[in-house]
Formats: C-alpha cells, sequence, structure tokens
C-alpha cells in the first residue's frame, strides 16, 4: 500500500471518529435543549391557555359548540407544538375534543387532581398536558387536556444530522483532496524524485544530482543523497588512481626487471664464446651492473613501501657527509666508466648530517644512476658536497640530455610517465627518483632539480647539518 | 637474406650487446639512440630490417613504425623492409594487434639472448623468401 493510500486511509478514519463523536454529542446537547425547551414551551402554553379555553366551555357547553371550537383555535393556531385540546370531567370522560377524532385517554386520578400533570411516552417526550381548570368561584369541574406534538423536535434534530453528515462528508472530501495534493506537492513528488535519482546514481551514473528545495527533512535527505554520490564519486575516483598506478607500476615493475636480465642472460651466453680475458672481464661488468641496476630497484620498491606504509627510517646516526658520499662515488664510478663518463667529486665542508646510512645512500645513487643513464658516452658528471647555513648540500651535475621543462615537476612523482605505455617519451626512471625524494623528505631535506635540455641537468640535495651538541 | 640492419634502442648497454653480436654475424649495423634520429634513418630507405625499441626519447617507437609504414610519409621505405619489435613491456592486445600489422613480429628482449636475436632474423628472413 503506498504511502499516500495509507496517510489517506488514516486521517479519513481520524475525521469520520472526531465528525461521529461530534454528530452524536451536538445532537444529544441539542435535543435535550429542544426538548426541554418544547417543555417549557407546552406548559406555558397549557398555562396561558387553559383559562381561556375552561371558560368558553363553560360559557359555551350547552349553547353550542363552534364557540368553543373558535375559542380554541384562537389559541392552538398560535402554537405548533400542541396539536390537540380537550376538555375532561373529573372522572376523566371526554366532554370536547377539539379535532373531534382524538379522545385523550385520562385517568380519573389525573382529572380529578388540582395539580398540573405531565404524561411522557416511552421515549421520555412530552406527549400530554393536563391542566386543571377552575372557575372563577374556585371550583374545579374540567381539565383541559393537552396533545403535545414533538414532531418538529424530531424534524430538527434531523435535519441537523443531515447537516451534520453532509458537512462531514464535505470536509472528508476536502480534507482528502489537500491531504493528496500536499503529499503529493511536498513528500510523495520530492520522494519520487529522489528514488529516481538514487536509482540512476545506482546505474553507476555519479554525475547526476538532486536538486534540493527548502529546507525540510526531505531536502535534507537529498542533500545526504547528494553528499553520499559526492563521496562515492571521490572515493571510486580514488580508486581509480590507484588502479592505473598499479598497472603502471605493474608495467615498470616488469620492464625494469627484464631489462637488467636482458643484459645479464645476454652477456652470460656470449661469455661462453669469448677469446679474450678482457673481453670476458667486460661481461662480467655489465652483468654486476645489471645486478645492481636489479637490487637498486628492489630496494627502491621496499623504500617506498616502508616508507608509504609510515615506517620512518631507523638507525640514524652521524655521519661526515663528504666520506659518505666519496664512498658512494667509488661505488658508481664501475657504471659511468662503461660509458667512458669522467666522474669526479669536490668535497668543500665534510658537515655531519644525522641519516640513515642505506636510505640516504640509496637516494644518492638513484640520482648518479640517472645522470650516468642519461648522459652520453664520454661525457661528465661532477659531484659537490658544500655547505649552505644550516644545510649540507649535495650536488650532481651532468652533462646529460636534459630535461624538458614541462618535464621537470613531474619528475620526483612516483611514475613520471605518459599515461599509455606505449607514449613513453623516456626511458622511464621509474621510481628511482620519487625513491630519493621521499628519503630525503624523511630526512627533513630538500632535494631539487634544475636542467637545459640537451645540455645537463643538476641535482640538488640538502640536509640538515647536525647539532654536535 | 637481410643485410643492412638498423637497431633503434636507447639503452646502450643492450646495444652494445646485441650489436657485437651482429656484426660478428656479418651484417651491416647502423645504429639510433633517440626516436628522431631513428626515424630519419630508417626513412632513408637504406636498411633491410629495422629492430625497434618501443620506449624512446623523442619519438615513441610505436611512432616511428606508423610513420615508416606510411607510403607519403615514408616513401623511400618499402614493403620489402622488415620491422621487428624488442621491447621489454608489457603490450595490450590493441597495442599488439596494430604493431602485429605493421611488422614481422613483436620479442621481448629478455628472451632474445644476441645469438637468438641472429636465429630470430634469419627465420623471419626465411619466412620472406
Amino acid at each position: 500500500m503506498s504511502i499516500r493510500t495509507r496517510f489517506l486511509l488514516l486521517s479519513n478514519c481520524i475525521l469520520l471518529l472526531i465528525f461521529g463523536g461530534m454528530t452524536i454529542y451536538l445532537t444529544t446537547i441539542s435535543t435535550n435543549n429542544l426538548r426541554h425547551q418544547l417543555q417549557t414551551n407546552a406548559k406555558s402554553f397549557a398555562a396561558l391557555a387553559t383559562t381561556p379555553i375552561g371558560d368558553a366551555y363553560h360559557i359555551y357547553k350547552d349553547s353550542g359548540t363552534q364557540r368553543i371550537h373558535d375559542a380554541m383555535q384562537d389559541y392552538l393556531g398560535l402554537t405548533d407544538i400542541v396539536t390537540n385540546a380537550a376538555v375532561v370531567n373529573v372522572s376523566g370522560k371526554t366532554l370536547f375534543s377539539y379535532d373531534g377524532k382524538q379522545t385523550p385517554r385520562v385517568s380519573e386520578s389525573d382529572a380529578a387532581t388540582f395539580k398540573t400533570i405531565y404524561k411522557y411516552d416511552r421515549d421520555g417526550k412530552l406527549a400530554q398536558v393536563i391542566q386543571p381548570y377552575f372557575e372563577a368561584s374556585g371550583i374545579h369541574q374540567y381539565s383541559v387536556v393537552y396533545r403535545v406534538s414533538n414532531a418538529s423536535i424530531d424534524q430538527a434534530i434531523r435535519q441537523q444530522v443531515t447537516s451534520f453528515v453532509l458537512f462531514g462528508v464535505l470536509s472528508l472530501l476536502l480534507t482528502s483532496a489537500v491531504i493528496y495534493i500536499l503529499t503529493n506537492r511536498s513528500i510523495i513528488k520530492p520522494i519520487q524524485d529522489l528514488s529516481e535519482q538514487a536509482a540512476v546514481i545506482s546505474k553507476g551514473n555519479l554525475e547526476g544530482k538532486i536538486e534540493v528545495k527548502g529546507k525540510d527533512e526531505i531536502a535534507s535527505l537529498g542533500q545526504a543523497v547528494n553528499t553520499m554520490a559526492e563521496s562515492l564519486k571521490a572515493y571510486i575516483t580514488q580508486l581509480r588512481e590507484i588502479d592505473k598506478v598499479k598497472s603502471e607500476f605493474m608495467a615498470i615493475t616488469s620492464h625494469n626487471l627484464r631489462t637488467p636480465l636482458t643484459i645479464i642472460s645476454g652477456y652470460l651466453e656470449t661469455s661462453e664464446k669469448l677469446d679474450s680475458i678482457d673481453k670476458l672481464k667486460n661481461a662480467l661488468k655489465h652483468i654486476a651492473a645489471s645486478v645492481q641496476r636489479l637490487n637498486g630497484f628492489a630496494e627502491d620498491v621496499l623504500t617506498i613501501s616502508r616508507f608509504e606504509m609510515g615506517e620512518q627510517g631507523s638507525d640514524r646516526e652521524l655521519v661526515p657527509l663528504g666520506d659518505f658520499v666519496r664512498r658512494i662515488v667509488d661505488d658508481a664510478t664501475p657504471s659511468a666508466e662503461i660509458k667512458e663518463i669522467k666522474m669526479d667529486l669536490s668535497v668543500g665542508e665534510n658537515a655531519t648530517v644525522r641519516i640513515s646510512k642505506p636510505y640516504i645512500k640509496s637516494a644518492i645513487w638513484n640520482i648518479l644512476d640517472n645522470s650516468i643513464k642519461f648522459t652520453a658516452n664520454g661525457g661528465s658528471i661532477h659531484v659537490s658536497v658544500t655547505t649552505n647555513n644550516d644545510q649540507a648540500v649535495i650536488k650532481v651535475t651532468d652533462t646529460g640530455i636534459g630535461i624538458k621543462s614541462d618535464e621537470l615537476p613531474k619528475l620526483f612523482t612516483k611514475f613520471h610517465r605518459g599515461t599509455s605505455t606505449l607514449t613513453y617519451d623516456y626511458e622511464g626512471t621509474g621510481i628511482g627518483l620519487y625513491t630519493s625524494k621521499i628519503i630525503v623528505e624523511n630526512h627533513g631535506g630538500t632535494i631539487n632539480v634544475s636542467s637545459q635540455e640537451s645540455k645537463g641537468s643538476s641535482f640538488e640535495i640538502s640536509l640538515p647539518i647536525a647539532d654536535n651538541a | 637474406m637481410y643485410k643492412r640492419v638498423l637497431l633503434i634502442e636507447d639503452d646502450r648497454d643492450i646495444v652494445e650487446l646485441y650489436a657485437n653480436v651482429l656484426k660478428d654475424e656479418g651484417f651491416d649495423i647502423d645504429i639510433a639512440y633517440d626516436g628522431t634520429e631513428g626515424l630519419s634513418m630508417a626513412q632513408s630507405g637504406a636498411y633491410d630490417l629495422l629492430l625497434v625499441d618501443l620506449m624512446l626519447p623523442n619519438v615513441t617507437g610505436v611512432d616511428i613504425i606508423r610513420i615508416a609504414r606510411n607510403v607519403d610519409l615514408s616513401p623511400h621505405v618499402t614493403a620489402e623492409t622488415a620491422i621487428i619489435v624488442l621491447t621489454n613491456m608489457d603490450l595490450t592486445e590493441t597495442a599488439r594487434q596494430e604493431l602485429r600489422q605493421h611488422t614481422q613480429g613483436i620479442y621481448l628482449k629478455v628472451d632474445l639472448t644476441p645469438h637468438r636475436l641472429v636465429d630470430v632474423i634469419r627465420e623471419t628472413s626465411g619466412k620472406k623468401a
């Protein structure tokens, strides 16, 4: 059953109860009032009319009934509640009846008494008034018997009930119509709109919005649905973003694993047929560099995952930065030598920093590796360690291919690459620079790059100098 | 039998690995280290076989192949010129299908040791004949 039907049924039942109760209550009150009024009227009428009627009967009883009739008519014509009057003697015998047909039955005691007697029917309505007539001398020979009619009351009550019922039905119809329109406009229609919109949203279209009017409960429900759709949209976008990053990560991971493996298996194959120790040494150099590349990549992935899970680089120790960088440059020299790249280091000031050695080592290593990768054979890479106020600065300057200015802001993002795997412009740096960035930032430092296309790039890592105290 | 080969590959370790063996096996081999250079060399029409990496600086391998196979853009590249794709990337099925239409084969570099590459070139050459 729809809300509207239930609402209408309920309101109609309540209205019926109210109108029914009101009708019964008001009818009872007015019936009582009317009866009371009728009795009062009938009694006063009887009190007023008895003497003239009795006089007329007493005077004209022997000369003619017409005069009596006329006298009675003068009075009975004035009212519609008394429909007949008759004169009875003290034994209750009818001596004269106005309408001539009905002779009232009056008991002897009622006829003989000096008091006015009121007779009621079974419903408690006044039916008869027996009023004793006294002659001027005070003798009581007759009583006048009035027949009282309740027809006027019954009719009045019927009319009243009819108007109540009519009024009730009209009110019911009107109320139903008003409720119908009101529920339709302020409840049903907004709810229908809401549910249509919710259906659209449930089919996956989160762009649709519910038009929120006013400030009632339905408006706030609409607002809530809008908010829900908004947060769903944000959540789905986030999921899609994660999904995209994940598949890019898979693409990069497989590429970054396969490339060193290509070199390792390639040199392993050729080494079987090499005819000189020098050629074998060269092959082994390539294999070692590839193993290092694989290892570095695995370390980067682990580092990112640790830092993203909120782990802080532990085991911080005080390290003289110049000596530390020198060892890393020494380690990187064989890779540079393969490409005949000249790599040198200058240490201006051997400042002490508080660092996690393995992490900072890979941060610097990734920068050096990146420079070696993008510097042509015979180029050069210059590394310097200096200080700037309270910062120790490591600068790596290469004579590589440089980076386009629009690529620079993307350089330190997780995967600085195009959206499609086929439109990659670069042998991607993948996750190396991103790893360096999160490591350095974790140590309270910064990492920056400046570059000129086809001239070279310059990476700068700043780390806070440790307080020796 | 293919004689004149152009290798378009930006990873110098891989270039060194493949080029030495191909030379030893008697191929005339030229090398391009980036997309722009690779495309202009390919368009000269001087080669029987192009070995193309996909991830390249400046112009991607896919674009090189598209342009080389377009007669209006590359009038010197004939249908006789074979193209073999060498990549370590996972390709989507759509990309793979497009590349298949234009090339004689798509290979994962990790599967191709230098001598295996020589075998692949000889097989491709044999199919043509």
